[in-house]
């Protein structure tokens, strides 16, 4: 379902100098799958998700998502790809502070302009799978830490998308809840997800439910 | 559409109806009647002196368009400064013409 | 594709306004500031014009005024039968007005002579003149504003003149012009001509200039060259002279302080543009978060588009309606102040109301589509990058 061929990018840190994020990864992933992409800070990990995302484009090669082609997509059509396919969740959640809970958890179904009883009844479904209900109308700067990553996972699968990516979810969160995260990746991969998780938190290393553990070391496969 | 779109439709077309409401009753009220224009013309017609009473701190701005350059000087050697109302303007371009008819 | 009115993203817009309460409401009050002393200023100023345009056709097609030595001097009253030998000439009239300085006040009067005090006039006069009561020819009518100056010098039935020689000529007032020729009669002062004649002490077979009536528009410019022609040292100004002097009188002292506040008005939306140039870190994220959610960068102008458009829409129909009502009701304090200078005789500034669709739009193309645009070309700017790149 995601197939990454011989995939390079590269940022300009000047005019003349680049540095190599990720050089020639070859990879193919299947629906469903729950992959664990370990490595050190700086290995690449990220760059990985946010090329499956589209929301950046690779130097070269291809990025191929149920055989379309999405690293050649334009700017609408990959917001249109992302709005459909992909559910992020960011290493620092990157939600809207003075929003409420519910306002941050909605915002990807705002391009579609459903109705607004459509909108609740989503709205509410993840809200009680993530159980974060009760705090609907509180600002997301008032959440404690795991709170609102459960904001940030609820907004994630809002838009019920075939592909979770998710990026050091744990980075700022204790013990208990970083084992909470993985209950709900659990939940998550039974509802058939295709989940790519990036991380190099020891805690995701060995779990029986996981398909597939890939290490990256230096932009390249190890 | 919920409570808060609708509290913003709700101030904007209050809003709108200050503004016209204003508008309406500006124009009801303030516009000048047919019968107030007469009295105007009336009185203009009585005088045949063309400027409004609105600058009349010296004579030579109160019917500035009949004053002649000298005037400017009359309260002494100073031009005394009126602001913007003691700008002179070149008193007519017509005038001029008139002049350039005759050739 | 769906049709409908995205009110989800009005409302993000709405919490995008509020979210930013100090700025918006900074923002807000600078532009409402600033379209208020806009309209207020293009009101004032077209309401003067209108208030010329209706008297205008009132006024004498020529005035002829006799120059001596380039000064301005009596002209002969024999002169209106020359005049009236021209042909296309209807009528000439041998005026007698000129100015009292009323010395304890310090305001200069304009007093002007004229013949209607006779029966025939005493009709229309009635129009115009409250309290109408016309016995003599040593009698006079005064604007209200003269009438409010003789009361706080105790004259309250009759104001007494000072001749050229010193002596006193008392005229009873007779009646006070009515407040809705205000603008035109504060400050005269209408009598008889003879009355005129003595308190300034003109001969009588003299006159301060001479009017004529042309019932041909196309024959004026003629007219007024033959007029030259017979008393080449004349000063000779047409109706349309004037016309042209009022506009741009009124532009001028309008445009000085416009041009004033459309440098204020611009530099607010250089400083508007360059702020939001440099996007702030947080806004530049947030573009990049809603990017990353999957919005189009369409959808994300749209929601800017919104923010700008209902800040200078709120800013522009209360600044106007301020404006309105400080012009209109209030009658502009602090602002007639531009136009009246600083005359002790205050004219009521009543202006009559125009409804004016021109400047109602021009401020309307003026103060929205600029702070609209001022303020959605940054956010384009960083919309359109990979959503990647802003967010980190």
């Amino acid at each position: 379902m995601i197939e990454l061929k011989n995939l390079s990018k590269s940022y300009a840190i000047s005019k003349e100098q680049t540095s190599e994020a990720l050089r020639g990864i070859d990879l193919k992933i299947e629906e469903g799958e729950l992959v664990i992409l370990k490595g050190p800070s700086g290995s690449g990990k990220s760059t990985i998700l946010s090329l499956i995302a589209a929301l950046s484009k690779p130097t070269s090669g291809d990025v191929l998502v149920d055989g379309k082609n999405i690293s050649k997509l334009s700017d609408d059509f990959a917001a249109l790809y992302r709005g459909k396919n992909i559910g992020f969740v960011f290493q620092k959640y990157n939600l809207l502070a003075n929003l409420s809970v519910a306002q941050n958890i909605t915002l990807p179904l705002i391009p579609l302009n459903p109705p607004l009883h459509e909108l609740e009844a989503e709205l509410e479904s993840v809200m009680q799978m993530f159980h974060i209900e009760h705090k609907k109308d509180v600002m997301v700067s008032k959440l404690s830490g795991g709170e609102q990553q459960r904001v940030a996972i609820a907004r994630a699968c809002i838009n019920d998308p075939k592909i979770i990516l998710a990026d050091e979810p744990t980075a700022n969160l204790d013990k208990t809840l970083s084992l909470h995260f993985i209950e709900i990746l659990k939940e998550l991969k039974a509802l058939n997800k295709t989940i790519i998780v990036a991380t190099h938190d020891p805690l995701f290393f060995g779990l029986d439910f996981v398909d597939r553990e890939i290490e990256i070391a230096d932009g390249a496969l190890v | 559409m919920n409570k808060t779109t609708k509290g913003l439709f709700l101030f904007l077309s209050i809003l709108l109806f200050v503004f016209l409401g204003q508008l309406g009753y500006l124009f009801a009220t303030q516009s000048v009647t047919q019968e107030a224009k007469e009295k105007k013309q009336l009185f203009v017609s009585l005088t045949s002196l063309p400027d409004l009473a609105i600058a009349t701190e010296a004579d030579y701005i109160r019917h500035r368009s009949m004053s002649d350059y000298f005037s400017l000087f009359k309260e002494g050697p100073f031009l005394r400064e009126y602001f913007v109302s003691s700008y002179l303007y070149a008193p007519s371009t017509q005038y001029f013409t008139a002049r350039s008819y005759e050739k | 594709m769906r049709n409908r009115i995205n009110f989800y993203l009005l409302e993000y817009a709405l919490h995008s306004l509020w979210r930013q309460k100090s700025k918006t409401l900074f923002i807000g009050l600078v532009l409402t500031l600033l379209i208020f002393l806009l309209s207020a200023l293009f009101f004032i100023a077209s309401s003067i014009k209108h208030e010329l345009a209706q008297s205008v056709d009132a006024l004498p097609e020529i005035t002829v005024q006799k120059l001596q030595g380039g000064k301005h001097t009596n002209i002969p009253s024999s002169a209106v039968d020359t005049i009236l030998s021209i042909h296309g000439v209807e009528d000439a009239i041998a005026r007698v007005w000129g100015y009292y300085y009323f010395q304890k006040a310090g305001v200069p009067f304009v007093l002007v002579g004229v013949d209607p005090f006779e029966e025939q006039y005493k009709k229309s006069l009635q129009k115009i003149v409250d309290n109408y009561e016309i016995s003599s020819q040593e009698q006079m009518l005064v604007g209200r504003g003269v009438y409010e100056i003789f009361k706080e010098h105790h004259y309250e039935e009759s104001f007494n003149f000072i001749k050229s020689d010193g002596s006193l000529y008392t005229l009873p007032i007779a009646g006070v012009f009515t407040e809705t020729i205000e603008l035109e009669s504060n400050d005269m002062i209408i009598l008889s001509k003879q009355s005129a004649r003595e308190i300034f002490a003109m001969d009588a077979d003299m006159a301060t200039d001479i009017v004529v009536k042309v019932a041909n528009p196309e024959e004026i410019a003629m007219v007024a060259s033959k007029i030259q022609l017979a008393f080449p040292d004349a000063r000779i100004i047409t109706k349309e002279a004037l016309q042209i002097s009022y506009a741009n009188i009124i532009d001028y002292k309008s445009g000085v302080f416009l041009s004033l506040f459309i440098v204020s008005l611009f530099t607010f939306f250089m400083i508007i543009y360059d702020k939001l140039s440099g996007l702030s870190t947080q806004e530049r994220r947030e573009i990049g978060i809603l990017k990353a959610l999957g919005w189009k960068v369409e959808l994300i102008l749209k929601e800017k588009f919104y923010e700008a458009a209902l800040l200078s829409f709120v800013s522009y129909l209360v600044g106007v309606s301020v404006a309105l009502f400080y012009v209109y009701i209030l009658h502009a304090p602090l602002l007639r102040n531009i136009f009246e200078g600083y005359s002790v005789l205050r004219s009521s500034f009543h202006l009559p109301f125009v409804l004016d669709f021109q400047t109602l739009a021009l401020l309307f193309f003026l103060s929205i589509p600029l702070y609209v645009a001022a303020s959605i070309i940054p956010s384009w700017r960083v919309a359109t990058q990979e959503a990647d790149e802003v967010m980190r």
